[in-house]
């Protein structure tokens, strides 16, 4: 049979589903590999994509929300490179992820996701997580580079690794983290080019291997322009740890996807996530939670800030199973809600059934107290320099599961420019 | 230094008249006690005095220095030199007391054309007034009076104003909350500050503290207005015979 020949092309199902800005571009890979594509276009293009009819889409309208771009993606999608957040650190870019520096650091092996592609061993991931799973089926369909990265048992890598997509418009970065291992990721996002919309997506399996400690950092700087599609899926084993920190401070449409499974007895999860709103900007993040295992543990943050009229949304899902004894899931959502024309939704869902766990959720709403900036005034401190402080206080605490110094420093100021520029 | 003629001020948001036709003269170098019994505007007074928001001044003026202060806001009053000791210091989680500290400092200076002070000199003289006022540096590595005590706020707030080292100090029932020794140790604190070209305006409900601030004159508040004004002496009457005779005489 052959599946292609009954198939759109590429570009025919992007029009057909209202995006069809996207700079054509090879969209590699073997035979095997344009199957597995062919399949997930063919599942777009039969229910075309999601809207809010659909539950887990319900606050973002994806189907009325994702037009990016007049035709004028720049050429060559901008190969620049960017230097590293953390001066020293171990960049893996796109265009180049094996570079002298990685390869030359011991515990870390490379391999470029295009070599997947084309040998078709990226085939068998091209899946889809559901038949809702938008941001599965575009990045599989139109994954054109990423990075495939393994970090040794009982590794311990010093300098952070920084995923860098400097050629790459939608990218996969497969991560396995064995056991002992102890690394720091930035999966690092920024605006190339301010004067051209895009439409990014990006797409990160992680593996956290026994006993393995692991700090991620996505950090999305997009134009206030750019369409961002993200989904991050995790696995952590018996004692493993993650610290995973998300900085949403750009983009027009932002989607972060996070899901998760504590199959391992003892696994914790840190979950931070920063959402920075201004403009008309829309963003959701969205957590699938499911703890598998006795005596794990989550604590979830949400602290977000919205100016102007942008909108966010938190979908918080927590999923203990039958034999999950001892848990302990903590979810929060926090608001500062600076303007009458923002708004921000929180949807907590706990499913539990274990009966010995502890979960906790909430959710808080509300504008900088009067009675604070009063008090910081009256010390001398401007008005607006005591706004600024008071919503940087509302934000650091989530800085503080971040051990390295310097990157918590870096975040902090990332965040105080962001706040600078709204004025 | 501050003059405050016949003033009028209300809540904003419901109109309520608190201050009604409020005399006030304090000179360079003067401590000036204002007492009070509940509800008389004493806390009110503070907050107009400082610039809170909230509050319409309706008529009179208050003048600093021969300067209005009514038009600036509380910050550019702050780097005027006025400050005041809170009653009940807010907890803000988040912003840590150092850098809060150097933030106050730096912006105050920076409004009156002086130059930053570097951060070991700062940290110098943190060290310094810390050690006189009997504060645990910890306490400052802390979020600003985040699980502070009663006492360690009043003392937080006497250790901002050493470091800020206003011209026009006043204190809001800094004694309020305080056992006899912390009140001491307060008491030494803004005591150290006098000098000749810096008022204190203490408010209190009690004699207790003007033991320990001996105050130049003191006035009697109520309903608004300063109904009585004397010596040190008129503080120790008012502990005698509590606030009736007086509230009688000017009736």
């Amino acid at each position: 049979m052959n599946v292609q020949a009954r198939l759109p092309a590429t570009d025919e199902t992007l029009s057909f589903l209202g995006i069809s800005g996207h700079e054509p571009r090879m969209s590699p890979g073997n035979r095997d590999v344009q199957l597995a594509r062919a399949g997930l276009l063919q599942q777009l293009y039969s229910k075309g994509l999601p809207t809010r009819r659909i539950g887990s889409w319900h606050y973002t309208d994806l189907r009325s929300r994702l037009k990016p771009s007049p035709r004028g993606t720049p050429a060559g999608a901008g190969t620049t490179d960017l230097p590293p957040l953390i001066a020293g650190s171990i960049v893996l870019r796109t265009s180049d992820p094996i570079a002298d520096r990685v390869a030359a650091t011991a515990g870390i092996s490379v391999r470029d996701y295009r070599d997947a592609l084309a040998d078709g061993a990226a085939a068998a991931g091209l899946v889809a997580r559901d038949a809702d799973d938008a941001v599965g089926l575009l990045n599989g369909a139109l994954v054109d580079g990423g990075v495939m990265v393994d970090v040794a048992a009982d590794a311990r890598i010093e300098m952070p690794l920084e995923l860098q997509m400097n050629d790459s418009f939608h990218s996969r970065f497969n991560m396995a983290f064995q056991a002992g291992a102890k690394a720091t990721v930035i999966e690092r996002h920024v605006a190339f080019d301010e004067d051209h919309s895009r439409f990014v997506t990006a797409v990160s399996e992680l593996h956290v291997g026994k006993g393995a400690d692991v700090t991620w950092i996505i950090l999305q700087q997009q134009s206030p322009s750019d369409s961002h599609l993200g989904q991050m899926t995790f696995v952590l084993e018996q004692e493993a740890t993650l610290r995973l920190l998300v900085l949403n401070a750009g983009g027009k449409l932002v989607r972060q996807e996070v899901h998760g499974r504590q199959s391992g007895e003892g696994a914790k999860l840190i979950l931070s996530g920063i959402n920075l709103l201004s403009g008309s900007a829309h963003t959701d993040v969205t957590m699938t939670l499911e703890h598998e295992a006795v005596g794990t543990a989550s604590t979830i943050t949400m602290r977000n800030v919205v100016f102007d009229s942008a909108s966010g949304v938190f979908q918080g899902g927590i999923k203990v199973a039958p034999g999950a004894q001892k848990t302990d899931a903590r979810m929060a959502c926090n608001t500062l809600l600076l303007s009458d024309q923002g708004d921000f939704s929180a949807k907590p869902e706990l499913e539990i059934f274990a009966d010995d766990v502890q979960c906790g959720h909430g959710a808080t709403v509300a504008d900088i107290d009067d009675a604070h900036v009063y008090y910081l005034m009256a010390r001398g401190i401007p008005r607006q320099r005591a706004r600024s402080l008071l919503i940087k206080g509302f934000l650091s605490e989530l800085l503080l599961p971040i051990e390295d110094e310097r990157i918590a420093t870096a975040l902090d100021r990332i965040t105080g420019a962001w706040l600078e520029r709204q004025g | 230094m501050l003059e405050i003629r016949n003033l009028h001020a209300r809540i904003a948001e419901n109109g309520t008249e608190i201050i009604r036709g409020l005399d006030l003269t304090v000179k360079a170098g003067e401590v000036a006690a204002i007492m009070g019994p509940n509800g008389s505007g004493k806390s009110t007074l503070s907050y107009i005095l400082s610039g809170r928001d909230g509050y319409e001044v309706t008529a009179g003026d208050i003048l600093y220095n021969g300067e209005r202060v009514l038009d600036r806001d509380a910050a550019e009053r702050a780097a005027m030199g006025i400050f005041l000791a809170f009653q009940y210091p807010v907890e803000i989680p988040g912003v840590a007391t150092m850098q809060f500290l150097k933030v106050a400092l730096d912006e105050q200076r920076k409004a009156r054309g002086e130059e930053e002070m570097t951060t070991p000199a700062f940290m110098q003289f943190v060290r310094e007034t810390v050690a006189r006022l009997k504060i645990d540096m910890q306490m400052l590595k802390r979020p600003l009076n985040v699980g502070f005590s009663g006492g360690e706020k009043k003392r937080a707030e006497i250790l901002q104003m050493a470091l800020l080292e206003p011209k026009l100090c006043v204190l809001d029932e800094t004694d309020s909350g305080l056992d006899i020794d912390a009140l001491k140790i307060v008491a030494e604190g803004v005591n150290a500050l006098r000098s000749p070209d810096r008022a204190v305006i203490v408010i209190t409900h009690y004699q207790r503290l003007l033991d320990y601030i001996v105050p130049d004159t003191v006035h009697v508040l109520y309903k608004g207005r300063i109904i009585r004004s004397g010596d040190k002496t008129l503080a120790h009457e008012l502990e005698a015979n509590g606030y009736a005779d007086v509230i009688a005489d000017a009736a």
